[in-house]
């Protein structure tokens, strides 16, 4: 109704300027007018008729255009991707565009007038207060990232882009762009670079994830100690450490132009078969086992996990070990020389004075006095155990581990101990019988020594009764268990332990014979397989010896 | 240094009387040694002439019958100890093997020690064999008793 009063208003006024026009063009009023001048007045208004209307038409066309022109301007406005906010002096909005409305969850006529405050998260409050200060003061463009509340409660993170409206310097325009998605990418990367760290630092080694163009993304901190930097060109970075063996530095002295040698980051199925590689920039010379590289993502071709193993550690514990045996095989040199002496230089003059002895004893026995003979038969009883001392102690030392176990047939290696005992077995009225005994990985010497001993040792404590031994084995876990029983005299409790000690014995000469040192060289014997050697006895009725040897295959 | 000894008339006598006396060169460096082989002998019913020497270099002169043995005989077996002073007794078997015209004669090694690697050396230098010294006077009796009777009566030895 209004519009419609205007336009009447506006067409009077029209009215009357095109009166006064016809005044000004004719001087005298239209009734004293001749019929040529009315006829040149007559064409002239309706020259200005025509004229005037297609004026009106452009007009007209021109305001439709205009109209057009401003619902399109309108609609993109309305319809833009991202929310459009006007603020007036006060910070109320006046104006805001669909998208906007849609973002804060509200209709747009609900928008006009509202602090755009209430639609802050209340932590971010401060950060869109500072943005319109800055804006205001500056009147150019800021940006700052803040949550937005919407109606319903919910939220989401957007980027507020603000300037002040132009001529207006108080009045600002913003722009509010849903940044939620980036976000939660930033979010996601964020997480997965979190994961990287955490995987990488758990490789106990130097790790770090290069690009194809062998740019550090990522390393560990045993890498970063290392003198790894991220961001960089890596061959940059191991060109400090020292990265490289003689043989890989001669090959990349060699191909100048292969980086790929040079900086032996091969890549995956590639990965340098390198010797050691040693770090300079650790006081330490630290080893390294080969350098592997392998897709950190089998997806994402881009990205390698590049490590080498520090094998700092076992390369010294080699070196130790090395050292070790060293000592360990002159030690044993030493051992065999003594061995040798007393073979040879101890046995000599011991020799000289038993056989000079017995041919004293030979000749002059009855010729001197009892007395004599009686000290003859002390010297030679004393050099004869003299003698049994040194090559029981030899047997003893001799007793070694073997270079290169073989197998062994047990049931041999007993049959043999036997024969060798067929002497005193015989003598004794003894009887020694067996199980099948298994074939064993060891040396054939030394399981002949340990039967022969055993036996001697049930042979020789005989009780009453004449002696029977038996030898039998039953495979346990992981073990081979050995028993020697006899029908001898015995071992009481406390001496148990006791007899596997070096020249330790429980009887006298008198009673038995022996320098005590069978059960001794058992025991090395034993130790030496890794096993355990033990008895269990009755006095009185008997002893079982076992032994265990572990089953080791070949 | 010549000792003939001659001892004993048991069994083989008759054998023994077709035969000369058997020229043995003992290499011993310990007096004593040398006076028990002496006594051994005699208590065996070993038939020889024993030459002793108490080294190696004198061992090798005796041989090649340098200066004052130049009139020694050749030895029909030679018993050889190993440790002695000088040359020991692989040199003097290294340099018996080594020349044309002994290395016929039998050499039987007599040591006190009874190493693997005494053992082995020895043989490895052609010795005929090696015995290891008896601790007991019966013992060393037996020994030489059954060198004679295998050296001696058992087997040809290379004639001159």
């Amino acid at each position: 109704m209004k519009e419609k009063a205007v336009n009447q208003k506006q067409s009077d006024d029209l009215r009357k300027k095109a009166e006064e026009k016809l005044r000004r063009l004719t001087s005298k009023p239209l009734h004293e007018l001749s019929a040529a001048e009315s006829h040149r007045v007559i064409h002239e208004l309706q020259v200005h008729q025509i004229e005037l209307e297609m004026q009106n038409e452009e007009l007209r066309h021109a305001q439709e255009e205009l109209e057009n022109s401003r619902t399109k301007y309108a609609d993109l406005y309305d319809f833009a991707p991202i929310g459009y906010l006007t603020f007036d002096e006060n910070g109320l909005i006046f104006e805001a565009n669909l998208t906007a409305a849609e973002q804060l969850g509200i209709e747009r006529s609900f928008l006009i007038k509202k602090p755009f405050s209430g639609f802050i998260h209340k932590d971010d409050q401060d950060i869109f207060y500072m943005h319109r200060q800055e804006v205001l003061k500056s009147s150019t463009r800021h940006t700052c990232e803040l949550r937005i509340k919407r109606k319903d409660g919910s939220e989401f993170y957007a980027q507020i882009v603000s300037s002040t409206l132009l001529g207006h310097y108080n009045r600002i325009r913003t722009a509010v762009i849903n940044i939620t998605e980036r976000r939660k990418a930033e979010e996601a990367l964020k997480e997965k670079q979190h994961l990287n760290e955490l995987l990488l630092n758990a490789i106990p080694h130097p790790a770090m994830l290069i690009n194809t163009g062998r740019i550090v993304q990522a390393a560990n901190q045993s890498a970063l100690d290392i003198g790894v930097t991220l961001g960089e060109y890596c061959w940059k970075e191991f060109g400090k450490c020292e990265y490289l063996s003689d043989e890989d530095k001669k090959r990349s002295e060699d191909n100048p132009d292969d980086k790929g040698i040079k900086c032996i980051f091969c890549l995956a199925d590639d990965a340098m078969k390198g010797p050691e590689l040693r770090t300079m920039n650790d006081p330490e010379v630290h080893a390294f086992d080969r350098v592997w590289d392998t897709y950190w993502d089998p997806i994402d071709k881009d990205t390698f996990l590049h490590y080498a193993i520090d094998i700092t550690d076992r390369k010294k514990a080699e070196d130790k070990l090395n050292s070790t045996l060293g000592e360990l095989e002159r030690s044993n040199t030493e051992l065999e020389r003594f061995a040798y002496i007393a073979s040879h230089d101890l046995k000599e003059p011991l020799r000289t004075i038993r056989s000079f002895t017995d041919l004293l004893s030979q000749r002059y026995r009855g010729k001197l006095d009892k007395e004599a003979d009686e000290f003859i038969g002390f010297v030679q009883d004393g050099t004869g155990r003299m003698e049994q001392l040194i090559d029981d102690l030899l047997t003893y030392s001799r007793v070694s581990e073997s270079k290169i176990p073989v197998p062994v047939d047990c049931n041999k290696m007993l049959v043999r101990a036997i024969a060798n005992l067929t002497v005193l077995i015989e003598r004794k009225g003894g009887k020694v019988t067996f199980d099948p005994l298994p074939t064993l990985m060891m040396d054939d010497m030394n399981m002949e020594l340990l039967f022969q001993n055993l036996i001697n040792n049930g042979i020789k404590f005989h009780g009453e009764d004449p002696p029977r031994i038996h030898i039998s084995a039953r495979q346990t876990n992981e073990e081979w268990l050995f028993s020697i029983s006899d029908n001898g005299i015995g071992i009481e409790e406390p001496h148990k332990e006791q007899i596997f000690q070096i020249f330790k014995r429980l009887h006298s000469r008198s009673e038995y014979a022996g320098t005590g040192i069978g059960l001794a060289i058992c025991k090395k014997i034993i130790d030496i397989l890794g096993g355990k050697i033990w008895v269990e006895s009755e006095p009185g009725k008997g002893s079982v010896f076992f032994f265990t040897i572990p089953d080791v295959k070949k | 240094m010549s000792v003939p000894t001659s001892r004993g008339n048991f069994g083989n006598a008759s054998v023994r009387a077709l035969q000369p006396s058997r020229e043995i060169l003992l290499v011993e460096d310990s007096p004593a040694d040398v006076r028990l082989m002496k006594e051994v002998i005699r208590e065996c019913d070993l038939d020889c002439n024993l030459h002793v020497v108490e080294d190696g270099s004198k061992a090798i002169d005796f041989l090649q019958r340098i200066d004052r043995f130049e009139s020694v005989p050749r030895p029909d077996m030679i018993l050889l100890d190993l440790n002695m002073p000088k040359e020991d007794g692989y040199d003097v078997l290294d340099a018996i093997r080594s020349s044309r015209d002994l290395s016929s004669i039998p050499v039987i090694v007599l040591s006190s020690s009874s190493s693997k690697i005494d053992i082995r050396s020895a043989y490895q230098l052609n010795a005929n064999c090696y015995i290891t010294k008896p601790a007991g006077l019966s013992d060393f009796v037996k020994v030489m008793n059954s060198i004679g009777d295998f050296w001696f009566n058992t087997v040809k030895l290379p004639p001159l």
